[in-house]
C-alpha cells in the first residue's frame, strides 16, 4: 500500500504543478490572483499540514488564535505593508534585509540583519526536512540518505531554473500548486476521517462532548504567547515580504489577499480539530504531526493519503526552494556584491546567477545535514523556535516606519542581543538538547530549551527591544540616518531633492551605465524610459533625475541597496550631496495634487492655502518664471504658458537653454545682464510681433530662487506708437488747415477776378475759360473747406446733433479720399438722395465715411465699384457701404471693433480705424454692423450703419 | 495624516468586540467551531472593507 500511496502522491504532485504552470502561463487575472493567494497560503510551509495538528493537541484552541494572528498581517496591512509598499514605489526592496539596510544605512546593518534572518530561518528549513523525512519514513521505513539526495537535487534543479528565469514568477506557481494540494489534502482528509471514524459531523460533535475533548481543547493557557509570536513572525516571514513587497503585486491583488489569505487559513484551520479527534478516536500510534496522511492510510483511503503525502512533500520543497533562493539573494546583496568590482565581470547576470545557486544549494545541503543530527524531532518545536527567532526582526521593521529616533546602533544592538538570547535559550538546545545553568550565587537553575519556550521567546524579544531603545537614546544619529528615517516614515511623501546630475542627456547616462552593466544597461534604460514615458532624446534635468531614480530603484531590486548605491555613485554620481539640495517644489506640487485628498486637519487647511496661492500666481495677468540655483525652471505660471504656448508641465525642470526661440535668447540674454528690468523687448511670437517687459528679482542669498516677471506690453507699445502717429497727423492736419486758410484767400481773389472777367468780356472763349476757372476755384474751395472741417475734430454731445445730409457727407469723404491716392472718384458710387437726412454730426459722419470707404478701397484690388446706399427702416435709416473686395479674414471677424486689430500688412494699418468708427457711431447714437461676404454677394464686405432719420 | 478612523476602530475592537467575541467563542457550553465563526466574520468584514476601498478608488 505504501508504494501505491507514493505513486498516487507523485501523480498528484505532477498534476498540480502542471495545472498551476498552465494556469500561470495562460490564465487571466482571476487565475493570477488565485495563484498569488495559494502561493501565500503555502508560505507557511508544513506548519498547517503537520505542525498545527500537534499544536492543537498541545495547546487546544490557542492554535486557532495563533493562526489567526498569523493572518492578521494582511488584515492589518494598512499598518505595515501599505507604508512599505508606498516606499517600494520609489526604491524596490528585494528583501526585508534590503529594507532595513535602506532605512538604517550601512554594511553592518545589512550583515547583522542578513545573518539574523538566515539563523532564524534554519529551524524552518529543518522543519521542512523533518516533514519530508516523516512522510518518507511513514511510507517506507528505510534508510533515508537516497531520499534526501533526491530531495536536495530536486531543490537545486528547481532553484537553478527559477534563478535563470527570474525567481519570483517561476517559484510562485510551484508554491501555488503546493498551496492547492495542501488545502485539498486538509479538507478531504478531514472529511473522509470524520465520515469513516465518526459517521458524520454531528456524531463527531457528540463524541467531542462525551469524551471530554471539548474541555481539553478549549483551554487557552498559551494563547497570548502564541498570538504575539505568530503575529510578530508573520511580519518578518520572508515569503510574505517577497510576495507582497518585492514582487510588486498590484494594489488590487494586495487588496484581495487581505481577505482571501485569511479565508484559506480559516478553511485549513477548521480541519485541524476533526483530524486530531479522528486520530485520538481510533487511537492512532502515529505521531500527531503525521495525522494528515496517517489517518487516511489507517482508514484505507490510499488516494487521500497520497494526496496528503503529495501536499506535504510539495509544500516542503516549495518553501525550501523559495526561502533558499531568497536567503541566497540576501547573502549576495549584503555580503558579496558590495565588495566586488562588478564592472570587471564580463557576464554579470550569469556570474550573479551562479553565485545564487551555490549559496542556495549550500544552505539546503547544510540544513539537510543538520536535520539528520538535531535532537528535536517535533515540527511544532521547530516552528515555535523559528517563529520566535523571526519575531526578533519585527521591532526593527516597525521602528523603520514608525520610530524615526531609532538608529543604526540601536537596531544592531537589539538584533544581536535578541538573537543571542534566542540562540542560547532556544535554538541551540533545539539542535543539541536542553541544558541547564545555575548562575553563581543564585539558588535558581535556568533550563534552556522548549520546556520554557514562551518565557525565553519573550525574554529574547524584550532584550531586543530594550537594547534597541537604550542604544538609540544614547547613540548619536547622523544626518544621513535622519534623512532616511524621515523618508521611511509611515506618513512621509517622498519628494526627490533637486540634485544636479553629472550627465546632461540619456545618451550620456547610457554610456556611463554601460561601463558597469554592459548590454544590460541598454535594457535598464529602455525599461526606465518606458515606465516614465520619456524619450531617449530627453535632456531636461528634472526628467533625467526621474530617470536616475528609476534606474536606482531597478538596480536596488536586482543588486540590493548597498551595491546599487555604489553603482550609482560610480556611474551616475550627483554633483552635490543630496541633503544639501532643496526639495523639488514642482514635484511636491504634483505629489500634493495627487495625494492631497489624504491630508487631514491642519495639513489639509495648509494644502487649501497652497492651492489658493497657486491659483493667484497662475491667474496673475503677468508671466512668472521661478528658476532654481541650477537654472532649472521650477515655476511657469499659466499666463506664461499663454504668452509662449508652452505648457507648464512640459517646461518644468527644464533649463532656460531648452526653451524654443525667441524665449531662449530673450530670457537667456536678460539673465546675463546686470540690470533688473528691461522694457519693450520685441519678440516674434507665432508670426506676430509682440513686445514684452522683463523684470527679475535680486536674490537675497545664494540659496534663493530667481523670479522672472514677463509682461506683455504690446498694447501699450501700440498705443504709444499710435499716439505719436496721431500727434504727427494732428500736426499735419493743423498745418493743412493753416495752408487751406491761406490758400482760401488767393482762391477767393482768383474767383472774383474770374467773375469780373466773365462779366467784362464778350468773347465766348474767354467767357468759357472764366467759367472753367470759376468751377475749378469752386472745387478748390470745397476741398479747402473739407480740410478745414476735418481738422476740427471735436467731441459732439447728443443734444448738439442736427439734421445732416448723408449724401453731402459721403461726397465730402469721397472728395478727401480722392485727394489721398491716385484713384478715380468714379469708383465710389453714391446712390443716396441728397434730401435724405439723419440726425448726426456732419464732421463725425464724414470721418465715419472716410474710414469705412478707405477700408473698402484698400480691400478692393480691381476697379469694382464701392457703393453707398440708403434704406429707410421705420424711424431709422440704414446706410450700406458695400465693396467687392477681399472681405474680412475669419480669425478676426469677432474682434473687428477692438483696437489694434487689422488684417493689413504691418505698417499699412494701425488697427484703430474700425475701433474709432465704432466709437463715433456709438457717440452719435447709431449702430454699426459688418457683414462679410457683402449682402447679396459672395465676396466683399458690407458695412451697415443705422441712424435716426430726420422726419422733417 | 494621522489615521484617526483606524485608531478609533482599533480601540473599539480591542475594548469591546474582542473581549465579547473571545468570551463567546470559548464558552465551555459552546460548540467547538465557535472560534471559527468569529474568524469567518472578521474575514467577511475584511472583504467588505476591501470592496469599499476598491469602490472608492475606482
Amino acid at each position: 500500500m505504501s508504494l501505491d500511496i507514493a505513486i498516487i502522491a507523485i501523480g498528484f504532485a505532477l498534476a498540480s504543478t502542471l495545472g498551476a504552470y498552465l494556469l500561470a502561463a495562460y490564465g487571466g487575472a482571476i487565475s493570477q490572483n488565485l495563484i498569488l493567494v495559494l502561493a501565500l497560503f503555502a508560505g507557511t510551509g508544513v506548519l498547517l499540514a503537520t505542525g498545527t495538528i500537534e499544536m492543537a493537541g498541545r495547546y487546544g484552541f490557542s492554535v486557532v488564535l495563533a493562526l489567526f494572528a498569523f493572518t492578521m498581517v494582511f488584515l492589518f496591512s494598512p499598518l505595515l505593508f501599505y507604508p512599505i509598499r508606498r516606499l517600494n514605489e520609489i526604491i524596490r526592496f528585494a528583501s526585508l534585509v534590503d529594507f532595513l539596510t535602506f532605512r538604517f544605512r550601512g554594511k553592518v546593518v545589512a550583515a547583522v540583519a542578513c545573518s539574523s534572518l538566515i539563523i532564524v530561518s534554519i529551524p524552518l528549513f529543518l522543519a521542512q526536512f523533518l516533514a519530508l523525512s516523516s512522510a518518507y519514513e511513514f511510507l517506507f521505513d528505510s534508510n533515508q540518505w537516497l531520499f534526501r539526495l533526491v530531495i536536495v537535487s530536486t531543490i537545486v534543479i528547481i532553484n537553478w531554473n527559477a534563478i535563470k528565469q527570474g525567481m519570483a514568477r517561476s517559484l510562485r506557481w510551484v508554491m501555488a500548486a503546493a498551496g492547492f494540494l495542501l488545502l485539498s489534502a486538509l479538507v478531504t482528509s478531514a472529511l473522509v476521517s470524520v465520515e469513516s471514524i465518526f459517521g458524520s459531523v454531528g456524531e463527531m460533535n457528540q463524541w467531542v462532548v462525551s469524551s471530554g475533548q471539548r474541555l481539553i481543547v478549549q483551554r487557552m493557557d498559551s494563547s497570548y504567547s502564541l498570538f504575539v509570536i505568530f503575529l510578530a513572525a508573520s511580519f518578518a516571514l520572508p515569503v510574505n515580504f517577497s510576495i507582497v513587497i518585492s514582487e510588486h503585486i498590484s494594489d488590487n491583488q494586495f487588496g484581495i489577499s487581505a481577505w482571501a489569505y485569511p479565508l484559506l487559513m480559516l478553511v485549513a484551520s477548521i480541519t485541524i480539530f476533526p483530524l486530531l479527534w479522528s486520530g485520538i478516536a481510533v487511537q492512532s500510534a502515529s505521531p500527531l504531526q503525521n495525522y494528515l496522511f496517517a489517518i487516511p492510510t489507517l482508514i484505507q483511503h490510499p488516494v487521500v493519503a497520497g494526496l496528503s503525502v503529495a501536499s506535504v512533500v510539495l509544500v516542503a520543497i516549495g518553501l525550501l526552494c523559495n526561502m533558499s533562493t531568497m536567503l541566497a539573494k540576501m547573502v549576495l546583496n549584503s555580503f558579496v556584491l558590495p565588495t566586488k568590482a562588478l564592472h570587471q565581470q564580463t557576464h554579470l547576470n550569469r556570474w550573479i546567477n551562479l553565485r545564487l545557486l551555490v549559496i542556495s544549494a549550500g544552505l539546503i545541503v547544510l540544513c539537510a545535514v543538520l536535520s539528520n543530527i538535531i535532537k528535536a524531532r517535533s515540527i511544532t518545536d521547530l516552528y515555535l523556535v523559528g517563529f520566535s527567532g523571526l519575531a526578533q526582526l519585527t521591532p526593527a521593521m516597525l521602528a523603520a516606519i514608525y520610530l524615526p529616533k531609532i538608529n543604526r546602533n540601536g537596531v544592531i544592538a537589539g538584533l544581536l542581543g535578541g538573537i543571542s538570547v534566542w540562540l542560547v535559550t532556544l535554538a541551540l538546545p533545539m539542535l543539541f538538547g536542553d541544558w541547564s545553568w545555575q548562575p553563581p550565587g543564585l539558588d535558581r537553575v535556568f533550563t534552556f530549551g522548549m520546556e520554557n519556550w514562551q518565557a525565553w521567546a519573550f525574554e529574547a524579544l524584550m532584550v531586543n527591544i530594550l537594547l534597541c531603545t537604550i542604544f538609540s537614546i544614547l547613540g548619536p544619529m547622523d544626518k544621513e540616518q535622519q534623512s532616511f528615517a524621515r523618508l521611511c516614515m509611515v506618513d512621509n511623501i517622498y519628494i526627490p531633492a533637486r540634485v544636479q546630475l553629472s550627465h546632461n542627456s540619456v545618451e550620456q547616462m547610457l554610456v556611463s551605465l554601460r561601463r558597469l552593466l554592459g548590454s544590460e544597461a541598454d535594457r535598464e534604460i529602455e525599461r526606465a524610459l518606458n515606465k516614465l514615458d520619456l524619450e531617449p532624446s530627453e535632456t531636461r534635468p528634472a526628467a533625467l533625475r526621474k530617470l536616475r531614480d528609476s534606474l536606482y530603484s531597478s538596480l536596488t531590486l536586482n543588486f540590493g541597496v548597498l551595491a546599487a548605491y555604489q553603482m550609482m555613485e560610480e556611474t551616475l554620481p550627483l554633483l552635490t550631496p543630496t541633503r544639501a539640495e532643496p526639495d523639488d517644489i514642482y514635484l511636491i506640487e504634483s505629489v500634493l495634487a495627487i495625494e492631497g485628498d489624504r491630508l487631514t486637519g491642519i495639513a489639509s487647511e495648509l494644502n487649501k492655502l497652497r492651492m489658493h496661492h497657486r491659483e493667484i500666481l497662475d491667474n496673475l495677468p503677468i508671466g512668472i518664471i521661478a528658476l532654481g540655483q541650477s537654472g532649472e525652471i521650477i515655476k511657469w505660471n499659466s499666463t506664461m504658458a499663454r504668452y509662449t504656448g508652452i505648457d507648464g508641465e512640459t517646461v518644468a525642470g527644464s533649463l532656460i537653454g531648452d526653451l524654443p526661440e525667441p524665449w531662449h535668447s530673450a530670457i537667456g540674454e536678460f539673465l546675463q545682464e546686470a540690470s533688473t528690468g528691461k522694457d519693450n523687448v520685441e519678440l516674434e511670437v507665432a508670426g506676430k510681433t509682440q513686445w514684452f517687459g522683463l523684470q527679475k528679482s535680486t536674490a537675497m542669498s545664494a540659496d534663493d530662487d530667481l523670479i522672472l516677471l514677463v509682461e506683455d506690453q504690446t498694447k501699450s507699445v501700440m498705443l504709444v506708437r499710435n499716439y505719436i502717429n496721431n500727434e504727427r497727423l494732428a500736426s499735419v492736419g493743423r498745418l493743412a488747415a493753416g495752408v487751406a486758410h491761406e490758400i482760401g484767400n488767393p482762391v477767393t481773389g482768383i474767383a472774383c477776378i474770374a467773375q469780373n472777367l466773365q462779366h467784362e468780356t464778350e468773347a465766348a472763349e474767354i467767357e468759357t475759360s472764366a467759367e472753367l476757372i470759376l468751377s475749378q476755384t469752386d472745387r478748390i474751395s470745397t476741398i479747402v473747406q473739407s480740410l478745414i472741417n476735418f481738422s476740427r475734430g471735436e467731441q459732439t454731445y447728443h443734444d448738439q446733433l442736427q439734421p445732416v445730409s448723408v449724401s453731402f457727407a459721403a461726397e465730402e469723404a469721397i472728395q478727401i479720399l480722392s485727394l489721398a491716392k491716385e484713384q478715380p472718384k468714379e469708383q465710389f458710387v453714391c446712390r443716396v438722395d441728397p434730401d435724405i437726412q439723419i440726425i448726426s454730426d456732419h464732421r463725425q459722419l464724414v470721418q465715419i465715411f472716410l474710414n469705412l470707404l478707405g477700408n473698402a478701397r484698400d480691400a478692393t484690388t480691381d476697379e469694382s465699384p464701392i457703393e453707398i446706399s440708403c434704406h429707410p427702416d421705420g424711424k431709422k435709416l440704414r446706410i450700406m457701404i458695400s465693396d467687392q473686395g477681399s472681405g474680412i479674414a475669419e480669425p478676426i471677424k469677432n474682434q473687428l471693433f477692438e483696437p489694434f486689430v487689422t488684417s493689413k500688412e504691418p505698417g499699412q494699418g494701425t488697427g484703430l480705424g474700425l475701433w474709432m468708427v465704432f466709437n463715433l457711431v456709438k457717440n452719435l447714437g447709431g449702430e454699426i454692423n459688418l457683414s462679410s461676404p457683402a449682402i447679396n454677394s459672395d465676396r466683399g464686405t458690407t458695412a451697415e450703419l443705422s441712424f435716426d432719420r430726420d422726419e422733417n | 495624516m494621522f489615521n484617526y478612523r483606524l485608531v478609533a476602530v482599533l480601540i473599539f475592537l480591542s475594548s469591546v468586540v474582542v473581549p465579547l467575541a473571545s468570551r463567546w467563542a470559548v464558552e465551555p457550553e459552546g460548540s467547538w467551531f465557535r472560534p471559527f465563526v468569529v474568524w469567518a466574520l472578521i474575514v467577511f468584514a475584511a472583504y467588505i472593507l476591501q470592496r469599499h476601498r476598491k469602490f472608492n478608488e475606482s
